[in-house]
């Protein structure tokens, strides 16, 4: 006769390597939103946001490395349109991001002349920053569109199920359509 | 030590984008044209100006607990939001269209 004890009837929750990495990305675009809108927040929190939101660009790119680095080595083989469409599109959507973030940084106000780095700012790169930060925000569209299915999979899981109560199917990738 | 060599990959290729463009800066004739510092956000030469003006920022700039500061956000989601729709639409158009395909040529003749 098998006794469940109480621990067994509610065995703890357990965060899934694909939960975490759709939470970071929740994150990650909620800061890029608001750190896009310098109306809202000043220019002081954008400079500090936007050297953050850099810090976690790294750790985006560290929880995604098994993609790129499968990738990477398939892209001069055989590799699905969409897969290589999405290479592309991440890609220049990381040389754009390293800009903005440059280009911001070299013009800072605020940041850098708070920690005693006074900075001469430039024609080029506030034109490039501006420049830049229109262009990201296209990328940014192409690359979570490109993940669509498996950003709403995992809303579906991780958000509208709990909430709801009702239980979700269909089998959520961790890395190969992750965002 | 994986994850450190990960991070120097990273910023290796971060530096190289970096550089790459202050090259590209540094042969442009504008690049050594400096912005004279005034005080003021906007008043800056070589900034864009802000598109609804100067009134109602605070100190730093920000527009906190205005209508403007809030429908900044549609800025961002609006174009977004569209490029999602319009990628999605097509794919699921070309998986329906790659499905009836599949579907005439499997069918017996």
């Amino acid at each position: 006769m098998a006794v469940a004890t109480l621990s067994n009837a509610h065995p703890k929750r357990q965060w899934s390597e694909t939960m975490k990495n759709f939470w970071i990305d929740i994150a990650l675009f909620l800061m890029f939103i608001v750190d896009m809108n310098t109306h809202l927040t000043g220019i002081a929190v954008h400079e500090w946001l936007g050297i953050v939101f850099g810090g976690a660009l790294v750790y985006h790119l560290l929880v995604h490395w098994q993609w790129i680095s499968s990738t990477t080595r398939r892209l001069f083989s055989k590799l699905p349109a969409v897969q290589r469409l999405r290479y592309g599109v991440d890609l220049l959507l990381f040389a754009v991001m390293v800009i903005v973030v440059a280009s911001g940084i070299l013009i800072s106000r605020d940041a850098l002349p708070a920690v005693g780095l006074p900075i001469e700012p430039s024609r080029f790169w506030s034109g490039l920053h501006h420049l830049t930060s229109n262009l990201v925000i296209l990328l940014v569209g192409l690359h979570l569109a490109l993940s669509w299915s498996w950003f709403t999979n995992a809303w579906s899981r991780y958000l509208w199920a709990p909430l709801t109560g009702h239980k979700v199917g269909a089998h959520i990738g961790t890395d190969e359509a992750a965002l | 030590m994986k994850t450190i060599t990960r991070i120097l990959i990273i910023l290796l290729a971060a530096l190289t984008v970096v550089g790459a463009t202050w090259a590209v800066g540094a042969g442009s004739s504008d690049s050594s044209a400096t912005v004279e510092r005034r005080g003021d956000f906007d008043r800056d030469e070589g900034l864009p100006p802000r598109p609804e003006g100067e009134a109602g920022f605070d100190r730093d700039g920000s527009q906190v607990l205005s209508i403007r500061g809030w429908l900044g956000f549609l800025e961002t989601l609006v174009p977004i939001s569209i490029i999602i729709t319009v990628v999605t639409l097509a794919t699921n158009w070309n998986r329906r269209r790659h499905a009836q395909q599949r579907a005439s040529a499997a069918a017996p003749v």
